[in-house]
């Protein structure tokens, strides 16, 4: 398979700051590839190294096998962005600001009014076709940024958190957009520090800290490097010191934590360890609430490699 | 590709009703305000007003009597219109505002007047006049009493050294300057509009300019299309400011092709001077917008919009300042056009503001044309 994108030992400096250090990336053509880290990580930082919008101290970037330069025009006709903050024109309608977008890499006419119209329609903007940016919700807006960023069908899409203030309706019609994307044969590069969305999203993620690249692998594989497998809480009152004992001494037990309401237990691996847990309050007549049993998160990936949560 | 940008230049800017609002509105409405406060200069500046004057003979100056009898001889160059009369009178007559100043005869010839007005500043020049004169044939006759006799004849054949000729079809007034300094800072107030345009296509500056960087697009078609909507929006707020001036009265001669190049020339640099002060850093637009308006009103003072003058005493003190300014350049271009028969120095000026602007634009497009930011 293709690399859609190749980055190799990337370094770059904002003066004092170390952004990306000897960052390494590869990316496979038709991925749904997660770049997931806390804010200042380094991801803004690496795509727009990769789209050669900054200048970098050291390393290699490839896009379509093709060395990624400011004026590989024909690499960049491949490439569509949908950036974090919108950037449309606020003097010009929906139809006309996806028109002008679309007009930059697509010059016959009649091909670009259907590509325009197809994007207005992906984004679910038809019945504001004639409205200006300002009179569009956040959301609506947000829709118009990617119609903009993915009108001239483009074969490598970057999206850099989409989804920031974004009401829920727009969030899971702009996530099911980029599934449809992808199915369409687009490669798409997710960068967000909502991790559900991560998961739901990517085939691949890379997990970034300080800019450098933490983990990598499908979300099970970055699930199986960490030792946590199964977070139980359990709602009891009165649990004494002996009790916890007990609890960390159940198989596959490796942490329990207990707040004098509920009892969090880490799991390990194993099977049926909430049965085991239930079995042992019930034989000491420990009377207990609610139960929650919780597969590990990317968060909980992210906390365990890094020390810190994802979204410190 | 050319088409699709300028097309979309044009657009947003047709379409941001604020800026080419004010853009015409700033013109129009300093120069109605202009023509309200002249309106009256102008007309004076083309009747002239016999100025009637008392005269209180101390003791006899018989050289002097001559000249004011000289200047009120009734006809076409009467200039003052004199009454003899007792102190106490002519007192009365000027708190009566029927004289409009004393002159006192004796061999100290003194004025006396209430108020500062065009005929009391008239009055004066022939006193001093009369007194510079004075002064110099009693020195002859101190130092050189031979030449005397010559040198009073020379006095009193009037002999005139200048004579005045008409050159040119132009208007020639003072008070026409002024709306010469306005097309000046309104050309130059363009550089403006020209900051948010090109922030608009820098990527370390603004989204927009990001998302247009990473399209398949030169930068030079893309600045070129902006440049070039920018001047058709100026260029045709100048011709309304031109239309609307000539409406109001104001006369500007009769050579409208080679005003309509001075005000294209002009659209030119000051859109020039705002793409190139957007493009040199990373400045905020407010802190851009701050230096544009600084260098635009020290510009257009120095070319005499606030005040007659100023440009005159740069002139005098350092004249390549003058040769530089482009409001400067503006303004001299109307003056050569309505004044001069040749157009040597319109020419040269035009020659100047062309280069100029053409040098601002190629540094600014070697400046813009990096695509590649240390940070964005």
């Amino acid at each position: 398979m293709e690399y859609a994108i190749e980055v190799k030992n990337l370094v770059k400096r904002y003066k004092e700051v170390l952004a990306l250090d000897h960052f390494n990336l590869e990316i496979k053509e038709g991925e749904v590839f997660g770049l997931l880290g806390p804010n200042g990580s380094g991801k803004t930082t690496t795509i727009n190294c990769i789209l050669s919008l900054l200048t970098y101290d050291k390393g290699e970037i490839k896009v379509f096998g093709r060395d990624m330069k400011p004026d590989s025009y024909d690499i960049k006709k491949e490439i569509g962005v949908v950036m974090q903050n919108v950037a449309v024109f606020d003097e010009l309608t929906v139809y006309e600001n996806v028109d002008y977008f679309c007009g930059l890499y697509i010059k016959d006419k009649e091909t670009r009014k259907a590509y325009v119209e197809e994007a207005i329609e992906f984004v679910g903007l038809e019945d504001y076709k004639k409205f200006l940016p300002k009179k569009l919700s956040g959301g609506l807006l947000r829709r118009l940024n990617i119609a903009c960023g993915i009108a001239h069908k483009p074969k490598l899409i970057f999206f850099d958190e989409p989804t920031v203030a974004v009401d829920p309706q727009s969030r899971n019609k702009i996530l099911e957009g980029i599934l449809k994307l992808n199915e369409q044969g687009a490669t798409i590069v997710y960068t967000s520090h909502y991790m559900e969305e991560v998961e739901q999203l990517c085939s691949r993620i890379l997990i970034m800290d300080g800019g450098k690249n933490v983990a990598i692998g499908t979300k099970e594989e970055l699930k199986k490097m960490i030792k946590n497998t199964e977070t139980i809480s359990v709602e009891v009152l009165g649990l004494e010191e002996s009790n916890i004992a007990d609890l960390k001494q159940l198989p596959h037990v490796y942490a329990v934590k207990y707040d004098e309401k509920a009892v969090v237990i880490s799991c390990s691996g194993g099977k049926h360890n909430i049965v085991r847990v239930l079995e042992y309050f019930q034989k000491n007549n420990i009377s207990f609430g609610r139960v929650y049993s919780e597969l590990p998160t990317l968060n909980d990936v992210f906390l365990e490699i890094t020390g810190k949560e994802l979204r410190d | 590709m050319f088409i699709h940008n300028f097309k979309y230049a044009m657009k947003t800017m047709l379409k941001n009703k604020t800026a080419w609002l004010w853009t015409l509105i700033f013109p129009l409405a300093l120069g109605t305000f202009m023509y309200m406060s002249f309106g009256k200069m102008f007309e004076n500046d083309e009747v002239f007003k016999v100025i009637p004057v008392a005269v209180v003979e101390e003791s006899s100056n018989e050289a002097f009597e001559t000249m004011l009898d000289s200047l009120s001889e009734e006809g076409e160059d009467q200039m003052l219109k004199v009454e003899y009369m007792t102190e106490d009178k002519a007192k009365t007559a000027l708190d009566n505002e029927d004289v409009k100043g004393i002159i006192y005869v004796s061999d100290d010839i003194k004025l006396t007047v209430t108020e500062s007005s065009y005929e009391v500043t008239v009055l004066k020049v022939i006193l001093d006049e009369y007194k510079k004169r004075e002064k110099v044939l009693t020195d002859i006759a101190k130092t050189n009493p031979s030449a005397l006799a010559g040198a009073v004849d020379d006095m009193m054949a009037e002999k005139t050294f200048f004579t005045e000729v008409i050159t040119s079809e132009g208007n020639q007034s003072v008070y026409t300057n002024y709306f010469y300094a306005v097309f000046a800072m309104s050309c130059l107030f363009a550089s403006f509009g020209a900051i948010e345009k090109i922030g608009n296509i820098q990527a370390n500056v603004s989204s927009l300019g990001m998302r247009r960087c990473l399209s398949p697009n030169s930068k030079a078609v893309t600045v070129t299309a902006e440049f070039l909507s920018m001047l058709v929006m100026q260029f045709t707020v100048e011709v309304v400011s031109l239309i609307y001036f000539v409406i109001l009265g104001v006369d500007f001669g009769n050579k409208y092709p080679q005003i309509l190049l001075i005000l294209f020339c002009g659209s030119c640099i000051g859109i020039a001077l705002g793409v190139i002060i957007g493009s040199i850093s990373k400045m905020s637009e407010a802190a851009k917008s701050g230096i544009c308006i600084s260098i635009s009103m020290a510009l257009s003072v120095m070319a005499d919009l606030v005040a007659s003058g100023i440009k005159d005493g740069i002139e005098h003190t350092m004249p390549i300042i003058n040769r530089i300014n482009p409001a400067a350049l503006i303004v001299d271009s109307f003056y050569a056009l309505n004044i001069y028969d040749t157009y040597d120095r319109y020419i040269r000026n035009m020659v100047t503001l062309g280069g100029m602007a053409l040098a601002l634009l190629v540094i600014s497009f070697l400046v813009l044309r990096r695509n590649k930011y240390a940070s964005v």
